[in-house]
């Protein structure tokens, strides 16, 4: 028997409550806020998958201001590498004699000679060079500067007919193992060609030397720089040449120590 | 799909068993039968929407019998929140269209504090024991016959003879 049993205050309280709802008419009711809970839940459901989305792809839209944009090292947006070295001889080391050292402008520009037997391996000091080679200029261009060397006019890259895919060096397995720092032992050759005209430069000892370079029918060539990692030839159409591109054949050192050709037409 | 339709029959058979006594603790409690029904309603619904973790307690009407007093404290609050807005706003106080109708026990219970009021509607009216009235207001047992004790001396008191000591 339970201390607190007292029918009477039990009657007084079961009155004061009244008779109840009607169960019926409740549990329709109850059912019918059931339905607009599961729908305003299916809503909100929704809403936040919609609004995680556009969150997503707000997120993967937006690019920070500070967000550093690869540049080629010589600053041509428009240039395309053609050609790779197609000779490599590491075991050559009696060319660099024969093949660097270049007589001074005598301005004469073959430009009917496109002879495609320039020499390509640069080892033959004896065969003659189609255009004899300028000395260094006076341009003084910092080494891995971004923006000096950019050209002036900035069209879309044309892509001449004569591109080859890059080839890589089959004699790159005898490359030392130790490849922390760049390597400068590569003695090999590099060939651009362009509409213009084509060159072919040397690499030896870390310094990169201009073999030969002949220009196309109705196009004039010029060596415009020769430093001791980079070498320019520009070839421009000549006066009565309306139709041709001027072009650029650049031959430089690569961050993996091989000349790397780059021809590029504006 | 069968799993579904035995969920809802289970829900049902709840509801026609406990709805109306739930309703009538709650109106005792709180004087009105209107926010009762609403507040026993709403916990039905909750118990709805998430009745397969629900069915696995050990007491889901003890579950749906909290959820139903927390409600209506919430709308007791609100309640209070804007009459104390209307009060400040100089503004005549809203008149309720469906007053109580309180009668002389009633009148006696609503002078009566909160706890005491729940603890005499769940045990005397929801049918409740001292231990379970306990587990669905968070208080100790003792705590729940000192409610029923005070409140039944107080009732006793304004009665007379109406309420007797069995």
């Amino acid at each position: 028997m339970n201390d607190f049993d007292d029918s009477v205050l039990r009657d007084q309280l079961q009155r004061l409550g009244g008779h109840g709802p009607d169960e019926a008419g409740a549990y329709l009711a109850l059912q019918q806020r059931v339905g607009v809970a599961k729908r305003r839940r299916a809503a909100a459901v929704v809403g936040g998958l919609g609004v995680t989305l556009m969150v997503g792809f707000a997120a993967a839209a937006y690019q920070p201001p500070s967000s550093s944009r690869l540049v080629p090292a010589n600053g041509g947006g428009d240039e395309v590498v053609l050609t790779l070295p197609t000779t490599v001889n590491n075991a050559d080391t009696t060319s660099s004699s024969t093949v660097i050292s270049t007589p001074s402008v005598n301005g004469n520009t073959d430009n009917g000679n496109t002879d495609s037997s320039a020499p390509q391996t640069g080892t033959d000091s004896t065969s003659p060079s189609p255009i004899d080679v300028p000395a260094t200029t006076a341009h003084t261009v910092p080494h891995g500067h971004a923006t000096t060397s950019a050209p002036a006019t900035t069209t879309a890259p044309t892509v001449p007919a004569t591109t080859t895919a890059p080839t890589i060096p089959a004699t790159t397995s005898t490359e030392p193992s130790s490849s922390s720092s760049v390597p400068t032992n590569f003695t090999e050759n590099a060939t651009a060609s362009s509409s213009g005209g084509t060159a072919t430069a040397h690499l030896q000892g870390g310094v990169v030397s201009l073999v030969s370079y002949s220009a196309a029918p109705d196009h004039d060539c010029v060596v415009e720089r020769t430093l001791s990692d980079r070498v320019r030839i520009t070839c421009r159409p000549t006066l009565f040449n309306t139709l041709g591109n001027t072009s650029h054949l650049d031959f430089s050192i690569g961050l993996d120590g091989h000349l790397v050709a780059v021809s590029t037409e504006t | 799909m069968m799993n579904d339709i035995r969920m809802v029959d289970d829900l049902e058979s709840l509801f026609r068993a406990h709805h109306g006594r739930l309703v009538r603790a709650l109106t005792v409690a709180c004087g009105n039968e209107q926010i009762a029904a609403d507040a026993v309603q709403v916990a039905f619904v909750k118990a709805h929407l998430k009745w397969r973790s629900i069915m696995s307690y050990d007491d889901p009407v003890g579950w749906i019998r909290r959820v139903a007093i927390n409600n209506m404290r919430d709308e007791h609050r609100r309640e209070s929140r804007k009459q104390r807005a209307v009060d400040r706003l100089g503004a005549e106080p809203e008149v309720q269209v469906q007053a109580p109708q309180l009668d002389e026990v009633a009148a006696m219970l609503a002078g009566l504090p909160r706890q005491q009021r729940l603890s005499l509607a769940l045990f005397y009216v929801d049918g409740l024991s001292v231990a379970e009235t306990a587990a669905t207001l968070g208080i100790s047992e003792g705590a729940v016959k000192f409610h029923l004790h005070q409140g039944r001396s107080t009732l006793r008191g304004q009665l007379g003879e109406g309420v007797h000591h069995e």
